[in-house]
């Protein structure tokens, strides 16, 4: 059975619903245009390259009728554009692909569908920001492409479940939200508490303790749902808490916040990560230190569970590799394979898909 | 009403969000998602009455299987056999005990998809570590990047990694059926939600890989664009009675041509004329001073008529919306009717509303949300449907007493 073959039209949003596509096996052509939806950067454009666009074919082009000719041979096409505008201006509508899925910051329709939104406007409208900081001072971005892959999570999944329900549909996804769809109970405290949400630094505040923790040599993030109230105190090195009225209920805890953090800290300020982490692991409590990025790399979790994922930089006989993270799952415990960013193509004209293509897609999965 | 995953069967062993989360994307979308819980399980938020169970468990049916009995677990298996997906969300070893672990399950059943959605995944030296969302983040990376210059101690202030584990669990369960589909066979997949918050730091993780750079919270401006401004600024305070006192904006001009419409927005105030503020790098390296004029600016406007100036000029911005603004006031998302009753009448809170899913589709709707149902209110009908169970059987499994 012959590849569905994918057509990316795009920035970020597009190229990670199509990098969902690559790593699992089909055939993806990815358009780098000049006009395209794209994001402001948080990392390097090499850097997102590699995360992005490796196991695809990329193809320089801004010719539209090149790329509708491309969509008649796709089953599927993700099309990221600016505006409801921008995507009627690119031939979205025309396109004769069987599944069709355009991503703008509103959507199509309604009174926004031709505002601007880049990520950080739209980690604000979509209540992400109003979360993420100290009370009293301004809100925060999370920094990275948090709506743009989240995005192309849902166009991949869109996509998907209309190829296997035999659906020749057109789908309409708005970034905004998609960054909602991942935070209902800001919404959910408000109609069904009337409670306004707001930040406190890495409070999480409706448990408690559930902070930030400065260590002897790092950081230590504690988050004790009243399940694990009992071990944490051992943990702590303070049993006798749990007989202390003042920390009895995660109600009077919350009530006790001060007195309670004061208490952690200084037991923490002595303690390194490796004796939090080995002691996390004996009295099974809910605590994680903070990785830096070389933890990250060096770590031996990953490493055992043999994580990380060649990306090979060419195709030229001499080439370069590094580590990345690859899709944070796997089928039947096998690694993902390698793959290998090639280099944007010029001059194409027709015939991008490899037309015979019948994938590894049994291999990968 | 016809959707894309009508006929996916798909038994649902989980609790809290991550993997009610992922079985609604999926339940949305048309597969008949069977919910197994129990009296002795049903607490907290794992009760059918909490707001959180409220959200994450709509558009599912709920079976309620005492798993301590001998016959409930026999039962767990047959469905096991009919199921296209099972998902295991529980602790490690859960369904192990339960007999339905992958090995036995596959036996009765070659074309399971077998999910399993753990803290640190299946192997290593971490496997046994208990996880929350703001542990996982601050393990993955995603904690060292969030904040602002000198700070250690800012992180993301939601449960950000628990919802993405559950769309990251929906595009594997949706690769499975498609491999499925093409070879016939079924696999095990063993999801990390740890590796689901390194895969998201995965940009600023090959720039230091690839590059050397090692990416550090800038608060929000942006670390490699010349882009300024680019921040949040604050407003004029509460606007009516259901309005916060503190209101902010976020503005970013992303090119010469928005600052020049900004910079009209703003009625081309003397400071602007100033030569740096020509270029995107003079703005880049005088943002802090920008940022100062343009909060002096923004602090007695209201925020709301600040996005719309902008927006109307061709400026990115937007409000700082929080809970009320994105129930009640956003223009866009009623528009789309986001927020909607969710099918049916609950038995205890009646109308319930609820989020839709964040696409439209051109022909087909995918729009009917039905409630999340109280414990044990499908035994009956989902056991037919599944097992062909006949009324007479049901009565005498019923009399044992194992739905509960």
């Amino acid at each position: 059975m012959a590849v569905d073959k994918i057509l990316e039209v795009g920035g970020i949003a597009a190229g990670f619903a199509g990098r969902v596509f690559a790593q699992t096996g089909y055939d993806v052509v990815r358009i780098e245009g000049s006009g395209h939806a794209n994001s402001p950067a948080w990392v390097s454009d090499h850097a997102l390259d590699l995360f992005l666009h490796a196991g695809k074919r990329r193809i320089a082009t801004d010719d539209p009728d090149l790329i509708a000719a491309l969509a008649a041979q796709a089953d599927i096409v993700i099309l990221e554009a600016a505006s409801a505008d921008a995507v009627l201006s690119a031939g979205f509508d025309h396109w004769k692909c069987p599944v069709k899925v355009a991503i703008t910051p509103f959507g199509r329709t309604g009174p926004r569908r031709n505002w601007r939104g880049t990520e950080n406007v739209l980690q604000a409208m979509g209540g992400y920001s109003n979360l993420i900081g100290d009370q009293d001072t301004a809100p925060l971005t999370l920094p990275g492409h948090y709506a743009d892959l989240q995005s192309g999570q849902w166009a991949y999944m869109v996509a998907n479940a209309c190829r296997l329900g035999e659906f020749n549909e057109a789908a309409d996804i708005s970034k905004l939200e998609v960054v909602m769809s991942l935070s209902q109970f800001t919404t959910v405290q408000w109609h069904c508490a009337d409670n306004i949400r707001s930040r406190h630094g890495n409070d999480f505040w409706w448990v408690c303790p559930s902070t930030q923790f400065k260590l002897a040599d790092g950081w230590v993030y504690i988050n004790i749902v009243p399940t694990f109230w009992d071990p944490f105190t051992t943990f702590l090195g303070r049993p006798e808490l749990v007989l202390d009225e003042r920390f009895a209920t995660n109600g009077t805890r919350m009530a006790n916040r001060e007195a309670l953090h004061e208490i952690i800290s200084t037991a923490m300020e002595s303690m390194t990560r490796a004796q939090v982490e080995e002691s996390a692991r004996d009295f099974r409590v809910p605590v994680g230190v903070v990785q830096t990025f070389d933890d990250i790399l060096s770590n031996e979790h990953l490493a055992e569970r043999d994580f990380w994922q060649t990306i090979k930089k060419s195709d030229t006989s001499e080439m370069d590799t590094v580590q990345a993270p690859p899709l944070p799952f796997r089928f039947d415990d096998k690694p993902w394979p390698a793959q290998t960013l090639t280099p944007v193509e010029s001059n194409v004209t027709s015939g991008a898909f490899h037309t015979s293509h019948t994938s590894n897609l049994s291999e990968n999965l | 009403m016809s959707r894309p995953l009508d006929g996916i069967r798909i038994l649902d062993f989980s609790h809290v969000l991550a993997g009610p989360f992922a079985t609604r994307i999926l339940g949305d979308m048309g597969a008949d998602v069977v919910k197994v819980n129990s009296v002795d399980r049903a607490t907290g938020v794992n009760l059918p009455t909490h707001p959180y169970f409220l959200q994450f468990n709509r558009s599912k049916r709920s079976l309620a299987l005492d798993m301590s009995r001998d016959e409930s677990r026999e039962l767990s298996r047959k469905l096991c056999n009919e199921a296209d997906i099972v998902i295991n969300n529980f602790s490690v070893g859960v369904l192990q005990r339960w007999g339905i672990d992958f090995e036995t399950v596959r036996e009765g059943n070659k074309g399971v998809i077998y999910a399993e959605m753990s803290g640190m995944g299946d192997g290593g030296p971490w496997s046994k570590f208990v996880t929350y969302a703001p542990t996982i983040h601050a393990l993955s990376g995603l904690t060292h990047l969030t904040g602002v210059p000198g700070r250690e101690d800012i992180g993301i202030g939601f449960s950000y990694n628990d919802h993405q584990a559950g769309l990251h669990a929906v595009v594997a369960i949706l690769a499975a059926i498609e491999a499925r589909r093409r070879t016939g066979r079924g696999q095990r997949i063993d999801m990390s939600q740890f590796e689901v918050g390194v895969n998201f730091a995965g940009p600023s993780l090959l720039d230091w890989f690839a590059n050397g750079v090692a990416a550090r919270p800038t608060g929000n401006k942006l670390p490699y664009d010349d882009v300024a401004p680019h921040n949040c600024y604050p407003c004029a305070g509460a606007v009516d009675d259901k309005t916060e006192n503190e209101r902010w904006i976020a503005i970013a001009c992303m090119n010469d041509i928005q600052w020049l419409a900004f910079k009209g927005v703003m009625g081309n105030p003397e400071w602007t004329q100033n030569p740096i503020y020509m270029t995107a790098t003079g703005r880049a390296a005088a943002s802090d001073e920008l940022d100062r004029q343009v909060s002096t600016w923004t602090s007695s406007l209201i925020a709301e008529d600040v996005m719309e100036r902008c927006q109307k000029a061709g400026v990115p911005a937007g409000v700082v919306q929080n809970g009320v603004d994105l129930v009640e006031k956003d223009p866009q998302l009623a528009a789309h009717q986001f927020f909607q009753p969710l099918t049916g009448q609950h038995p205890e809170y009646g109308t319930v509303i609820g989020d839709r899913l964040p696409l439209y589709f051109s022909k087909t709707p995918c729009d009917e949300f039905p409630r999340s149902r109280k414990l044990g209110e499908d035994n009956e009908a989902v056991l037919s449907d599944w097992l062909d169970m006949s009324e007479g059987e049901f009565h005498i499994n019923d009399q044992l007493g194992i739905f509960k």
